[in-house]
């Protein structure tokens, strides 16, 4: 009986792994991803250096990224021709609609988990119950600041909108700058319509309802709020009217002149690309959340993020789908990802990782810059700006009419309107 | 008749059929590559169409929307304010330089020919990556230069609405100079030297030399540089692409970026069309009216 027993266990323990070995073996061939070129130089190193070319020795992966603004007509160019190649599309919150709209992915809800995806970001991708890809990076605003001069001025970090003026007075009494918005426009992660979509985020409003109409200068909206707030804050003393990505910004930080910034996350590569680490002018830089804007609001927005479809034409669909999973729904895809190269997503199991296992940031005096991006996400609920197929050009619109608002040249409210009628006509024509 | 031409015409290609040969492959090229492409413009221009699927049919809806759309205009008066700002000043300049350098008295007339061309054989990209460096607000040598050397506060040439055109003008004209320059020395060499010298008999000086013998035999030459200008100016895309993007806001952005945004950013491909027709219509009108000014002359 005995012996019985363990024959049947036996046999099912190896039919079991001659399944997995099966299921390895049997996902082969070309799987290609295509998307931002940092983001996939960093897909790439992570595949190359992760368990997975031995876990599935017959896949071969390859990533190809393009610069942020062409990726995308490659991939509409390449799915128009008919090409099966990429097969896995990863895709900024700016097009992901667009995308949607065509129907130029497949769903992917068989093979996830969605309570193991941050909610907020996930709905992008989510129709009719069916989702459509994995959260490759959500991207929310922080608030950086000089912890030496906070310490040395008795500051704590701001919590309100309140606090956080009140401190930026006093920084500016002592001849620093709290924040830096540049006037004519701004460029990539210092983008002024990004910063303002950070802030209508944070105020709980949108520029496009979910239904697609467009709500950006109607009370559900808040977009005329938004506008004033960033008018106030652009026109507040403690505001430098520099391009913080721009070397003369990053000048005016060596001179100590900067003493915090509220922008997106991503700022963090520019310094490390920008500062020589251990340059004594530095200053001791540290990543904090930022105050809420409305009483018991979320202490962050995110106007982007990237997820990760599956194109409808590839012809390597099942190993497309294992590749995908591990670079959006995988602990170690996520949190080399995240360790290695700065991109945090939205899994959560990842996320509860990376809170006792972030990489030290030397730069930013030895602190754990994923943990903090991670512990945001988690606890903030972080809205993310819904994106209709005319974001990209309405990001467009919202940095015209922004520049001109931020120059005079109109009100907040004249701003709002009237890039709310030109987003109208944008998607009428699209 | 009309069946007697056609057999006229057949005829005549059976006849030189092998001049009709050799010319059939440009012939091929041309109607797949320039005239088919035109076509298909004009035609998407009257439709919707995001690249992906089929076009929707809209009449000329597009072109309703175009007139009434407030970036259309814009670019449309930036790209005027480059056309009357680059064109007549550099063929002046051009025209002027090119009689300087046709001078025996120039020494050293090779090596001005090469400074003067030099900007025009580097690639427009590699021009407008270098003026960006070089006209960067801080830290750029232009306003090193001009701090050090005169005291004067950075110039936001890049980023601010009032200085983009300036900037974009200046590098425009800056990377062809040479070439419109070195097409009115070549038309200047053909000027007989005897007028010139009879001009210097009856005692006419290098000016009225200039105004009164050159600028008038120049015209057909002028005319045509008019005309390339105009449709250099017209398809003006790298430059305020890569300084500017065409910003601050909208402040330098040319009909041709715009129509590359609709296209290729937005995917408003009939839209973009729409933006193409315009543009041509616009090109053959201005080249038109200059031809028969010239022609008047």
């Amino acid at each position: 009986m005995f012996i019985v027993v363990l024959l049947t266990i036996f046999s099912v323990v190896t039919f079991a792994a001659g399944q997995q070995e099966a299921t390895a073996e049997a996902l082969k061939g070309k799987v290609t991803m295509s998307g931002g070129a940092y983001l996939m130089r960093s897909a790439q190193d992570v595949w190359d250096t992760g368990s997975m070319p031995a876990k599935y020795p017959n896949i071969k992966f390859k990533a190809t990224g393009y610069p942020y603004l062409e990726y995308a007509k490659k991939m509409k160019i390449a799915i128009a021709a008919n090409e099966s190649d990429p097969d896995i599309l990863v895709v900024h919150s700016r097009w992901i609609q667009d995308f949607l709209a065509l129907d130029l992915v497949i769903p992917i809800t068989d093979h996830i988990n969605k309570d193991d995806q941050v909610t907020e970001a996930l709905l992008e991708v989510t129709i009719d119950d069916e989702i459509y890809g994995y959260i490759y990076e959500i991207a929310p605003v922080v608030m950086y600041y000089r912890n030496d001069i906070m310490e040395e001025m008795g500051f704590d970090l701001p919590t309100t909108l309140d606090q956080y003026f009140a401190v930026g007075r006093k920084i500016a009494a002592a001849g620093k700058y709290w924040d830096l918005i540049d006037p004519a426009g701004g460029t990539h992660v210092a983008a002024i319509e990004r910063e303002f979509l950070n802030f209508i985020t944070q105020l709980g409003g949108d520029v496009f309802g979910k239904d697609g109409s467009v709500i950006l200068n109607t009370a559900k909206g808040k977009g005329v709020e938004a506008a004033q707030l960033y008018y106030r804050l652009f026109k507040a003393d403690f505001t430098g009217h520099i391009n913080a990505e721009r070397p003369e910004g990053f000048t005016a930080v060596k001179e100590g002149k900067v003493a915090g910034n509220y922008i997106g996350y991503a700022w963090v590569h520019r310094m490390r690309d920008a500062i020589k680490e251990g340059d004594p002018t530095f200053g001791e830089w540290r990543m904090g959340t930022p105050p809420s804007l409305v009483p018991g609001g979320a202490r962050s927005g995110s106007e982007t993020g990237t997820w990760v479809f599956i194109n409808k034409l590839s012809d390597n669909k099942k190993a497309a789908i294992e590749v995908a999973k591990y670079f959006g729904h995988s602990l170690e895809g996520q949190s080399a990802l995240a360790n290695k190269h700065v991109i945090i997503g939205g899994y959560k199991p990842a996320l509860e990782y990376l809170q006792d296992h972030s990489a030290a940031w030397p730069l930013l005096g030895g602190q754990g810059v994923q943990a903090k991006i991670a512990e945001i996400l988690l606890t903030q609920k972080v809205p993310i700006a819904h994106a209709d197929p005319a974001m990209g050009e309405a990001q467009d619109i919202l940095r015209d009419y922004l520049t001109r608002m931020l120059n005079e040249e109109m009100t907040p409210k004249e701003a709002m309107d009237a890039a709310a009628s030109k987003i109208q006509k944008a998607q009428e024509l699209k | 008749m009309k069946g007697l031409q056609s057999n006229d015409l057949i005829a005549r290609i059976i006849r030189y059929r092998i001049a009709y040969l050799w010319f059939a492959p440009f012939l091929i090229l041309f109607v797949i590559f320039w005239a088919w492409p035109i076509l298909f413009s004009f035609n998407l221009s009257l439709h919707k169409w995001q690249m992906l699927g089929k076009p929707t049919f809209v009449g000329l809806r597009n072109f309703g929307y175009l007139f009434k759309d407030e970036y259309f205009w814009t670019s449309f008066y930036n790209t005027l304010y480059y056309f009357l700002t680059i064109v007549p000043l550099r063929t002046f300049l051009a025209l002027v330089i090119a009689f300087v350098l046709n001078s025996p008295q120039v020494r050293w007339k090779e090596g001005f020919r090469i400074i003067y061309v030099l900007p025009y054989v580097t690639a427009p990209i590699y021009v407008a990556l270098l003026f960006k460096v070089l006209m960067a607000e801080g830290g750029g040598w232009i306003n090193v230069f001009l701090e050090q050397a005169f005291g004067i506060q950075p110039v936001p040439w890049l980023v601010s609405p009032a200085w983009s055109k300036i900037s974009v003008s200046t590098v425009v004209y800056w990377n062809g100079f040479g070439f419109y320059m070195l097409i009115l020395l070549g038309g200047l060499q053909k000027i007989p030297k005897d007028l010139y010298e009879a001009a210097a008999i009856d005692g006419a000086n290098q000016v009225r030399c200039f105004f009164r013998i050159t600028v008038p035999l120049m015209l057909p030459i002028i005319a045509f540089i008019m005309i390339i200008s105009t449709i250099e100016i017209f398809s003006l895309f790298e430059a305020p692409l890569l300084l500017t993007e065409g910003g601050p806001g909208v402040s330098s952005i040319t009909l041709t970026l715009q129509l590359w945004r609709n296209a290729f950013d937005y995917f408003k491909m009939g839209y973009a069309s729409a933006y193409a027709v315009v543009i041509f219509l616009a090109v053959v009108f201005l080249s038109a009216l200059q031809l028969k000014w010239f022609k008047s002359k």
